[in-house]
């Protein structure tokens, strides 16, 4: 964005879209799956379908490296949410030293049994910044039974995180098709 | 690639102010709009809320803003729901302290159709202190303008002039 316009300034016409990163399918059983190239923006759309664990009532798990994916960092978030299910049991899910960014889908091993989800991510490669996240889930947990998840969390330190990593919870991921987009804005 | 959401506008600020409105973001062309608020920096510990902007660009105050939401917390405080009738504005959008950043989310459905209201849901995410102890605050809401008026603009809103490092995006859903 030229400086003159960052400062107070107008932007119009169609510049900015939502742009695909990546998108990763799994259909065998898979440790992680990493996204290492998060491009250049302030907002991140994590878009998730048909993930399942290999390990019953599990779930997907996001993490965030900041050194481009070389190890992932699995201490300092803190998120806050509400889990909720077709039986009317209504759950707050939080952790103010947690070691994952909260979870975004929850599975069985039965059929059918599987979660899709969304999740917006700000600033993660801002150095300056700490990286936040909100998401919301849908799934067939290992109940069965309907569930969604709504969170927000924080990785509360100011610094570049550059690589997203999802795990499968204590099993690995048995099935998932997972799309980043960028979200641009300049 | 180009993807199903279209840039439309966005304002940003560098400077301590107590309005962001951006005028003309909402037309015939999209019926599903989404914004992002992104503030990056308060003067103070400073809450943001949302007002739509109509045909004449003026900034709707009037009592016709309903809203629901969850709150939830952690590091202090718990979690709650709520929600207002009739009250000037979408509370409780945003919400933040110092310069670690914070954002939220909206989606907002029919603004510019002048024979309906206007709905809108949202998410956010933001940090702050309560007495030296870091809290991260999340919450999810709906909200509904009732007034069938069309809508041409948005303004994120706070009672001090405190927002001095934020920008305000408008995308349409194609």
């Amino acid at each position: 964005m030229p400086i003159g316009q960052a400062k107070f300034g107008l932007l119009g016409g169609d510049i900015g879209n939502l742009e695909l990163i990546e998108t990763q399918t799994v259909t065998s059983s898979t440790a992680f799956v990493d996204f290492t190239d998060l491009g250049n923006y302030n907002v991140h759309f994590l878009s998730s379908n048909n993930f399942s664990s290999t390990q019953d009532a599990e779930v997907l798990v996001p993490y965030l490296s900041n050194n481009g994916g070389t190890s992932f960092l699995n201490s300092g978030y803190m998120f806050a949410g509400l889990v909720g299910d077709s039986n009317g049991n209504y759950t707050e899910s939080k952790a103010s030293a947690g070691s994952s960014m909260a979870s975004i889908g929850k599975s069985g091993t039965g059929t059918g049994e599987h979660a899709g989800s969304y999740a917006y991510f700000y600033n993660l490669l801002n150095s300056s910044k700490y990286s936040f996240m909100t998401s919301h889930q849908i799934a067939w947990n290992n109940q069965p039974e309907a569930e969604f998840r709504l969170y927000g969390a924080v990785q509360a330190t100011a610094e570049t995180h550059n690589a997203i990593r999802l795990t499968g919870g204590l099993g690995n991921i048995a099935t998932l098709d997972v799309s980043l987009y960028g979200i641009k804005d300049n | 690639m180009a993807g199903n959401l279209q840039f439309i506008k966005s304002l940003s600020t560098s400077t301590a102010v107590s309005e962001l409105k951006l005028e003309n973001c909402f037309n015939d062309k999209y019926d599903v709009y989404k914004v992002v608020l992104k503030v990056d920096s308060v003067t103070s510990e400073a809450a943001q809320s949302i007002r739509l902007v109509d045909s004449s660009n003026n900034v709707i105050s009037d009592t016709e803003y309903d809203f629901a939401y969850q709150f939830m917390r952690v590091g202090s405080g718990s979690y709650s729901t709520d929600g207002t009738i009739g009250t000037t504005y979408w509370n409780f959008t945003m919400y933040n302290e110092g310069s670690v950043g914070g954002f939220f989310v909206m989606d907002i459905y029919n603004p510019y159709d002048s024979s309906s209201w206007t709905f809108a849901s949202w998410q956010m995410a933001s940090h702050y202190l309560a007495s030296s102890q870091p809290v991260l605050m999340a919450r999810k809401a709906i909200g509904v303008h009732r007034s069938e008026e069309q809508i041409t603009g948005i303004a994120a809103i706070q009672s001090s002039t405190r927002l001095d490092g934020a920008t305000l995006s408008v995308y349409g859903v194609k």
